[in-house]
């Protein structure tokens, strides 16, 4: 039983987590479409984005139960773990300043500048806005398909992991109905470290599962891997931060 | 046609970000799960052994991106 709710408060934590960075960069450009061109079009091309990704869930979702389960372990656990491992590198080198934090309220500034240059709207409908809305939510949304359905597929839990991302999105567009502007302030760095150790525990824990390999603890691995991805992860920002404050060696 | 572009290019940007780091990841999964159950005397290490390489690529990629960063930084003074 304890196990059991290990592994579906994890799978609706990731879904939940990863969604909400997702979702709150597609928020910044429909808040942008939105602003600039009018919100018919913004929302409409939004709705129509978020129609797609959860047909794609319908659709995909169910398909994967026909996959023998080693098989759905071993690919489902290798894309996760890179999936994954790419997140916790990118957060590592943005948190030790080798890249720049992703800042919305920059992308905002872009995203208006570029739909007030592209002029005004032919016909009844505004096409740029339309479709700038559509692909934003598809193609920010394409992530949160893929976590909802293989952190979801695996151990048959697609249910908690689309609720988990469901709740993201609720709580994106609330916040953007109330604010009105970019969620800037949110800590997205922090919430892709988080997300990062969560989705490569969970593929790492799937590979091995997939290969046969046995976890100490069984379901309960998950706890210790998502510790120790985490601290291997602050222990990669420390190691940055040392090499980039040493003094450079003097010129000859 | 742009757009089925964009989305494929999407779709690879999910998975692959720095390719010697995404290939280093793949190549110590494949090693590890055909050289740990031949390699280790107690197999119940196999799986955390296999975590701790792929922690372990993390350390020294994002080290290594660090000494390169550094290194551009010396260049540009």
């Amino acid at each position: 039983m304890l196990i059991d709710w290990t592994h579906a408060g994890a799978t609706v934590l990731a879904a939940f987590l990863a969604s909400l960075v997702e979702f709150i960069e597609a928020l910044t450009i429909v808040l942008a479409v939105g602003t600039v061109r009018g919100w018919r079009p913004a929302l409409t091309g939004a709705a129509g984005g978020a129609a797609l990704l959860v047909a794609l869930v319908v659709v995909l979702g169910p398909l994967l139960d026909q996959v023998p389960i080693t098989w759905l372990q071993l690919v489902v656990g290798s894309l996760l773990l890179l999936f994954g491992m790419r997140w916790l590198r990118k957060a590592v080198l943005r948190a030790a300043g080798i890249i720049p934090l992703h800042d919305e309220a920059s992308a905002y500034r872009k995203e208006t500048e570029t739909l007030t240059r592209a002029g005004a709207a032919h016909g009844p409908w505004d096409a740029i806005a339309l479709v700038t809305s559509f692909k934003a939510v598809v193609l920010e949304g394409l992530e949160v398909v893929f976590i909802v359905i293989a952190v979801g597929a695996v151990g048959g839990r697609l249910l908690p992991a689309a609720a988990g991302a469901g709740f993201a999105l609720l709580v994106v567009i609330l916040l953007g109905l109330a604010l009105h502007r970019p969620l800037a302030r949110v800590p997205e760095n922090s919430l892709k470290f988080a997300v990062g150790a969560l989705l490569s525990a969970f593929g790492i824990f799937w590979v091995g599962e997939g290969v046969r390999f046995s976890w100490p603890g069984e379901d309960l691995a998950i706890l210790g891997l998502i510790a120790g991805f985490l601290m291997a992860a602050l222990l990669s920002v420390d190691l940055c931060r040392r090499s980039l404050a040493r003094p450079s060696p003097a010129k000859p | 046609m742009n757009w089925f572009t964009a989305a494929a290019r999407e779709l690879f940007g999910l998975f692959v970000d720095d390719v010697p780091y995404t290939a280093a990841i793949v190549i110590w999964v494949v090693a590890a799960t055909f050289a740990l159950p031949d390699t280790t005397i107690d197999r119940s290490w196999d799986a955390p052994l296999l975590a701790a390489g792929c922690a372990l690529v993390l350390v020294v990629s994002s080290a290594w991106a660090a000494v390169r960063h550094r290194r551009r930084l010396d260049e540009d003074r």
